[in-house]
This record gives C-alpha cells, sequence and structure tokens, in this order.
C-alpha cells in the first residue's frame, strides 16, 4: 500500500479569510480505491476542505498548504487555467443538489459529451462533423452504468424531466466519465429521498470501487457514513480532530466532540418518554382506540391539484382515513410526493379536500364558521421545517412568539410575560426578544418556532419536518424538547418527516403514505419491526442506521 | 449558506450565536447621499425666508453679469441672481418629487400588494392593465394633461405620478408573492392573523427595501422629467425658478456665458445623486441582518 500513489494527499491544508482561519492545517491523504468520509456540522469547515482541494475557493478566500492529486505537484494556489487538466479528469466532484448541477438548458447527453470532449475522448472529440444522434451514442454506455432505465432516451432528455435520483446518477456519470483518480462527493444523497438515496450510494460505491478511485465523501450523516466509507475524519472549527477507520472512530471514539456527535445522532439512547422498546405494553402511555374519540379525523379526504389546460390534475391524495387521539405522538411518514404535506395542510385548514372531510375536535373543517376557525387555530400550531425561513427576519424574537397572541387581542404587558416565560420553557433567555433571527443558530432558531407554536397553549401541535434542517447534535436536543413540552402540557403531536427513524423515536404512532394513499398504520413500533407493506418495508431497509454499535 | 458562517454548533447554553454582527459599519454611501439632500433641502428652506437677492427682480443693467462678488453664482439674461434662482429652484424640485412619487407610493404598493396577495384572474387583469400604462410614456401623458387642465407644475408632476404608478405596483407585487411563499406567513396564517395584518407586520417590512429603491429612483426621474418639462415650456410657469428652465435658458448661452447652465445642472446632478445614495443606503441600514455593508 505505501508504494502506491495516493489519490490525494493532504498535508498543512488552511483556509482563511483576511482575518480568519476556517480550515487550520488539514493533512489526510486517500489510497487509490478507498473511500474516506469528511464528517462535521454546518461551519466544521468540511466543505471549504473539499473546495480547495479542487480549486474551487470563493474569490475572497485563500487557501495555503499543499495538494498533490494522483501524484501531481501542489495544486493549491494554482489559477483556473492551470488547474483545467485536473478538473474533470483527475479529480472531479458530484455536488448535493443535482438539480442546480445540471444546465437546465441543456440536454442531458450533450452535457455528458461536453464532459468526455474535455477528457480527449476521441470518439466525441473530433467535433463538427458529428451530429447530436452520434454524440448521444457515445454517452449511452456512461448512462447505462449508472444504472438508467432508459439511457438512449435519458440522454435526450433535459434535467427538468428526470426524477432526482436520475439527475444525481446523471452527476455521477459525468463525474466518473474521464475515470479520474479522486472522487470528491460533497453530500451528495442529502436532497434525495431515502429508497433513492440507498441506491445512489451503492451505486457509488461499487463504480468507484470498479474504478480503484479515491473517494473522498463529504456529509453530515453519520448512518450513511457508516455505511460508505472505510475510514473517517472528524471536523470541528476547521480541524480534524479525529481520524482512523470507522470501526475505530465509532466504535471507541477518542475525541469528546466525537463521543458527542455520536451519541447525538444514535437516537436508540435517547429517552422520549416513549414505551421502551423492551417490550413493557402494559404501562403504555398511548392511549388506545375506543378510549376517548379522536382529536382528529380525516375521513376520506382527497385532493387534485389542477395544473392548467396542458398538464393533467395531481392527485396528491387519495380517499385517506386517519384518526389521531389525544395526548399521542403520531408521525406521517412518506417520500417526496407522498401526500403527507397536502395532509398537514389539510389539518392546518391551510387547504381544503377536493372530498371526503377533516374534522378537529369534533369540528368539521369545512363548516366551520370564522370565530370557530379562530378557536381552533389558537388550538393548533405548527413548527416548519425551515426554522429560518419561518421566521420573519424583520422582526424581533420578542415580536415573533408573541404573534399568535395578537391575534387573540392579549393585553401588551401580559404578552410580554407570557413570551418572556414561553423561551424560558424552550431553553432560551429572556433577553432574546429583543434580537433578530440571524443571530441565532439553527437549533436556537428551531427552538423560537417551538416556543411560537406553543406560545397559545394549543392542544395539537402540527410539525412539518422539524429537524431534518439541524444539525445532528441539534437534532437530538429539540427532539428531546418537543417531547417533554408535549408530555408536560398534554399536547397531542403530529409530526411529518421522511425519515422513519427520526419518527420511530418520537411518535407512538405512524402513519405510512406513499402516492397519496396511506399504506400502512400502526404503532411505530410495530411498523419498524415488523412492515407489512411492501413499501414500508423497503423504506424500512433504506433508512441508514448506524452500523456499528458504539460503546457507550 | 455553506460554511462560509459557522455558528456555535451544540448550543450549551443557549443564544451564543454571535451578536458580533450587529454593530453597523458607517455606511459611506449613506452618508453621502444624507449630505447632499439635506443640501437641497437646506437651500430650499432658506430661500423661504432668505435670498442674496430678490429672485424675481430684473435689472437689465447687470444682465449676464459673471460670478463676482455680490452675485456669487452670476446673473441671468434678466439680470436676476442665479444663485437665488437656484436656491427658490430647489423647492420646486422638492415639491416635484414629493407629488410625484407619493402618487406613485400610495396607489402602486398597495396596489400591487393587493395583487399578490388576491392572486386570480382578477390580479392578472389588474396587471396587465397596469402593464398597459406602463407601456404609455409618462411624458407623453404630461402633455396631455397639460394641454387639457393648462400647464402648470402640479398637472405635470400628477401626471407623471400617475405614469409611475405601475412601476411601484410591480415592484411591489413581485417583492410581495417572493415574501408570501415564505414560512413565517404561512406561521401567521396558522396564528390566525388577518390578511391586512400579515400585509402591514410581513409583507411590507420585507418589500420596504426595493421599494424605498424604487421611489429613489421614481423621485430622480421625476426632477429630470419636471426640468424636461419646464425646458419644453410646459412645466413650471415662468417667472418661477425651475433648475429645468434655468437649464433650458442656460443652454442658449453655452460657450460664452457657461455658469448659466452649468449651476442648474450641478444642482440637478446633486440632487439625483443624492436620492439614489439615500435610497440604497435605507434599504442596506434598514436590513437587519447587515451581511457585509456593499454586499448583495
Amino acid at each position: 500500500m505505501s508504494d502506491m500513489v495516493p489519490a490525494v494527499d493532504v498535508s498543512g491544508l488552511c483556509v482563511r479569510t483576511r482575518s480568519r482561519v476556517l480550515v487550520d492545517s488539514v493533512e489526510f491523504s486517500i489510497a487509490p480505491g478507498e473511500r474516506v468520509g469528511l464528517i462535521g456540522e454546518s461551519g466544521s469547515g468540511k466543505s471549504l476542505t473539499s473546495l480547495a482541494i479542487m480549486g474551487l475557493l470563493p474569490d475572497n478566500l485563500t487557501a495555503s498548504g499543499s495538494v498533490s492529486i494522483a501524484g501531481s505537484p501542489n495544486v493549491v494556489g494554482l489559477t483556473d487555467k492551470e488547474m483545467a487538466p485536473y478538473r474533470g479528469r483527475v479529480a472531479s466532484m458530484v455536488f448535493q443538489e443535482p438539480m442546480t448541477a445540471l444546465d437546465p438548458l441543456m440536454r442531458v447527453g450533450d452535457q455528458l459529451a461536453e464532459v468526455l470532449r474535455h477528457g480527449g475522448n476521441s470518439e466525441v472529440s473530433s467535433s463538427g462533423t458529428r451530429s447530436r444522434s452520434d454524440l448521444h451514442q457515445a454517452v449511452v454506455p456512461g448512462l447505462t452504468e449508472v444504472g438508467l432505465p432508459d439511457p438512449a432516451s435519458a440522454a435526450r432528455a433535459y434535467p427538468h424531466q428526470l426524477s432526482g435520483g436520475q439527475r444525481q446518477r446523471v452527476m455521477i456519470a459525468m463525474a466518473l466519465a474521464n475515470e479520474p483518480a479522486l472522487l470528491v462527493a460533497d453530500e451528495p444523497t442529502t436532497a434525495l429521498d431515502v429508497t433513492v438515496q440507498a441506491q445512489v450510494l451503492d451505486l457509488m460505491v461499487r463504480l468507484v470501487e470498479e474504478r480503484g478511485a479515491g473517494l473522498l465523501f463529504i456529509t453530515h450523516d453519520l448512518a450513511v457514513v457508516s455505511r460508505v466509507c472505510e475510514r473517517v475524519l472528524v471536523m470541528l472549527g476547521g480541524n480534524v480532530v479525529e481520524s482512523g477507520s470507522i470501526t475505530d472512530v465509532f466504535g471507541s471514539p477518542q475525541h469528546e466532540y466525537t463521543r458527542r456527535l455520536l451519541a447525538a445522532s444514535d437516537l436508540e439512547t435517547l429517552d422520549l418518554g416513549l414505551p421502551s422498546t423492551s417490550a413493557m405494553p402494559s404501562v403504555s402511555v398511548m392511549p388506545q382506540e375506543g378510549e376517548a374519540p379522536p382529536i382528529i379525523r380525516f375521513t376520506n379526504v382527497s385532493k387534485v391539484y389542477s395544473r392548467g389546460r396542458t398538464q393533467p390534475p395531481v392527485q396528491a391524495m387519495n380517499a385517506v382515513s386517519l384518526d389521531i387521539y389525544p395526548g399521542e405522538r403520531f408521525g406521517i411518514v412518506g417520500e417526496s410526493g407522498s401526500g403527507k404535506t397536502t395532509a398537514l395542510r389539510m389539518l392546518t385548514a391551510l387547504d381544503t379536500p377536493t372530498s371526503g372531510t377533516v374534522e378537529v375536535k369534533g369540528l368539521r373543517l369545512d363548516l366551520a364558521t370564522k370565530s370557530q376557525m379562530a378557536a381552533l387555530r389558537r388550538n393548533q400550531q405548527m413548527v416548519f421545517q425551515d426554522p429560518l425561513g419561518s421566521l420573519d427576519p424583520r422582526m424581533t424574537i420578542g415580536r415573533i412568539v408573541a404573534e399568535p397572541l395578537l391575534a387573540l387581542r392579549i393585553p401588551k404587558a401580559e404578552r410580554v410575560q407570557t413570551v418572556e416565560e414561553m423561551l424560558l420553557a424552550v431553553g432560551l433567555p429572556a433577553d432574546t426578544t429583543a434580537r433578530y433571527p440571524h443571530q441565532f443558530s439553527g437549533g436556537q432558531r428551531q427552538r423560537i418556532a417551538i416556543a411560537r407554536a406553543l406560545v397559545t397553549q394549543p392542544s395539537i401541535v402540527v410539525a412539518d419536518e422539524p429537524v431534518s434542517a439541524l444539525d445532528v447534535s441539534v437534532r437530538a436536543q429539540v427532539l428531546e424538547l418537543l417531547a417533554r413540552l408535549t408530555t408536560q402540557r398534554n399536547l397531542t403531536l403530529v409530526m411529518v418527516s421522511h425519515d422513519l427513524a427520526v419518527v420511530r423515536h418520537l411518535c407512538h404512532r405512524v402513519a405510512v403514505m406513499q402516492n397519496g394513499t396511506v399504506v400502512e398504520v400502526g404503532t411505530t413500533q410495530q411498523v419498524w419491526d415488523d412492515p407489512q407493506h411492501s413499501y414500508t418495508k423497503r423504506l424500512q431497509a433504506s433508512t441508514p442506521v448506524m452500523e456499528i454499535a458504539t460503546q457507550t | 449558506m455553506s460554511s462560509t458562517r459557522p455558528v456555535s454548533s451544540l448550543p450549551s447554553s443557549a443564544a451564543t450565536a454571535g451578536p458580533a454582527r450587529f454593530t453597523p459599519g458607517v455606511h459611506g454611501g449613506l452618508i453621502v447621499g444624507i449630505v447632499l439632500v439635506a443640501l437641497v433641502i437646506l437651500a430650499a428652506v432658506v430661500s423661504l425666508v432668505w435670498t442674496p437677492h430678490d429672485p424675481y427682480a430684473t435689472n437689465a443693467a447687470i444682465r449676464l453679469a459673471g460670478p463676482s462678488s455680490s452675485h456669487l453664482l452670476g446673473t441671468d439674461p434678466l439680470g436676476r441672481d442665479v444663485l437665488s434662482q437656484t436656491m427658490v429652484g430647489a423647492r420646486i424640485t422638492l415639491y416635484v418629487g414629493l407629488v410625484s412619487v407619493g402618487i406613485g407610493l400610495v396607489v402602486g404598493v398597495p396596489a400591487g400588494i393587493w395583487a399578490a396577495m388576491r392572486g386570480g384572474w382578477v390580479s392578472t387583469v389588474f396587471m396587465t392593465g397596469s402593464d398597459i400604462l406602463l407601456a404609455f410614456p409618462g411624458l407623453l401623458l404630461a402633455i396631455v394633461l397639460g394641454a387639457a387642465f393648462g400647464a402648470s407644475t402640479t398637472t405635470a408632476m400628477v401626471a407623471l405620478g400617475i405614469a409611475s404608478i405601475p412601476a411601484f405596483a410591480r415592484v411591489a407585487r413581485s417583492g410581495a408573492l417572493r415574501v408570501l411563499s415564505q414560512d413565517y406567513v404561512l406561521a401567521a396564517r396558522v396564528a390566525n392573523r388577518s390578511g391586512w395584518a400579515i400585509a402591514r407586520d410581513h409583507v411590507l417590512p420585507n418589500i420596504a427595501g426595493m421599494v424605498i429603491v424604487q421611489a429613489s429612483v421614481s423621485y430622480a426621474l421625476a426632477v429630470l422629467a419636471e426640468a424636461g418639462l419646464s425646458f419644453m415650456g410646459l412645466g413650471t410657469a415662468p417667472p418661477t425658478p425651475s433648475w429645468g428652465r434655468m437649464l433650458a435658458t442656460g443652454q442658449q448661452f453655452l460657450g460664452s456665458h457657461d455658469y448659466l447652465a452649468v449651476v442648474p445642472g450641478v444642482a440637478i446632478a446633486v440632487a439625483v445623486l443624492g436620492l439614489n445614495l439615500l435610497g440604497d443606503g435605507l434599504r442596506d441600514v434598514m436590513d437587519p441582518r447587515l451581511k457585509q455593508v456593499g454586499d448583495e
């Protein structure tokens, strides 16, 4: 192994702005055929490290140190022109968002042919004389290799005509087209659905292995790393704080941060007040059917969105019936397009069903008067996915949290008092009120959003992917907070998520949705341990789980 | 939002994420804008109580006298003091902008927000109508209204104001559409806030920056249009001094008495530049996120 030229050799790599060091003396080396994970949370410098290797840093940042790609001389500080022979040929990159990484106005085949031409491929380089269909012929093998169902027609397609997973496959085909020695993948599957993610990861591992290329895999998701990589580097505040084989680092972490990160991503150890997994059904907190009437009831709810005259309408929900009981935490799980968000919009009366009825506390939403609706809204609040987007950037935290109270005409002094109490309850200091959303971290913003949702003392809280935009370590804390507050205040929590693993740890019962229908409902334990529907089985199998047991 | 802005992860005690950015640096453009606009306002206010000479007094004996100690900026072909006329002209300039921008703001912005919130075919019809109005040149409208109601500063400015409504409506509508798609508006709807409250508390503050820039551009255009209309004799009627008509007079004497055109020309440039800088500066300062100044 020692006499092989490493796919990439990084030593003393620093990235800095004029005043601050963002990446500090990072050293590592990846052997050909080796898969190395680079993990860390937002702001840890993991993406900057990858950009520095590719020479793609933004202009206001400077890199120093040395990076050698497949035995090349140091590439740090090269101009774009000097860097050109390496990019795409010796080292290439796959980005997070495949939609923006592909040119929307260029056929997929043309984009792939361009990459091949850049790499000096003889089949496409004698340009000018060759027709478009010939070019597309030349790229078909590449598209076949990444498992596109119909490569010939995919070559003729524009990016928007492909699904997210297919687009990422095209990106991988482009990245590997010129047989690079190093592939850098920056959160390549974060934007994809779970079942698609599993396929794309498997594909990437296989192709990289076949080519003997080095893989640098950047992600925040420890479970994904444990599935893909052999070795892992942990970054914190611009430094690599720990590195080693997956088994070593995850099995017996040395650095305190790694331990904290592992503990936070291992939801198994989290006690969210659910009936324990080690079978104690007798003391189940979960309300039994028939005990109390359901607080929320969907009866045969369907929703059709029409999309103008040219396109067929979309059936977002199809005859969905659900009962949710008071005091329970109910999860709705599904992938994009499954109708889970539509269900949530129906429940919060932001949208009306095409047919069927939604009842909340025995009140049919479609028949509710204005004042009944107002009372209902006081009783039912919402937490959104993106904590920054759900907080008005021009408002102070005090005003944001007080907003639901405004609609209730509560006097100002009482408002201020309630808001401060609520902020304390979610673990934020009272002086938070004068500040603006951008001054807080992601986890703190989500706490603010939770404070706003609970400030009217509602009995139902509806959460839309409340932790999917958060860093791993913060995620556990926010889940704990949600669990604690729902228990303390005897709330009914309805949570929508794409992540079965998260729902499993927070919710009593879960409904699995696919293509607008509910395919399975049951206790989370039963659905996870013994899924009945084939789709649930697939979802369960695809959900990344840490493959190395941590020593606690 | 990549890793360029590290926030403290793992917030053990809450609220540790840097209050450092909060103190804004001195905004250079804003300061210059304030100074220039203040200069114009000062000239206008002072002219109400004092001018070096009577701006209307003609004196054939000193016609076209160049700058001197008694007439700092010289005199015009009728022997009137140019400095005094420029000071009084500042009043017209301010009035002109207030009327036309005021009409555009008061009508255009609510209309745009309404169209965005209302949606459907009504707003489509409304915006199409506004597009048609946009295609109609403001100066032409001013000429038509001038012919119908008699040429005066007010008619000209009402015409320009009406002509600027579509621009304000467009800006407000596109901004409002962006704001309305945000989760915080959804949150407000779930909190049962009325459409009016959402427009006032969320939409308006978040589009204010865009509207202010549009206002400063419109204001500058109005000043130029007034100058143009007066130049053609359709704006401010003599003998009231207006920078536009002073410029029109002055250009006849270019080559022999340059200062006659240069003085009002510089005055217009100062007012327009000042307003634009002021608008851009206000937009930046009003944004609590205050990234780097001058940063997009």
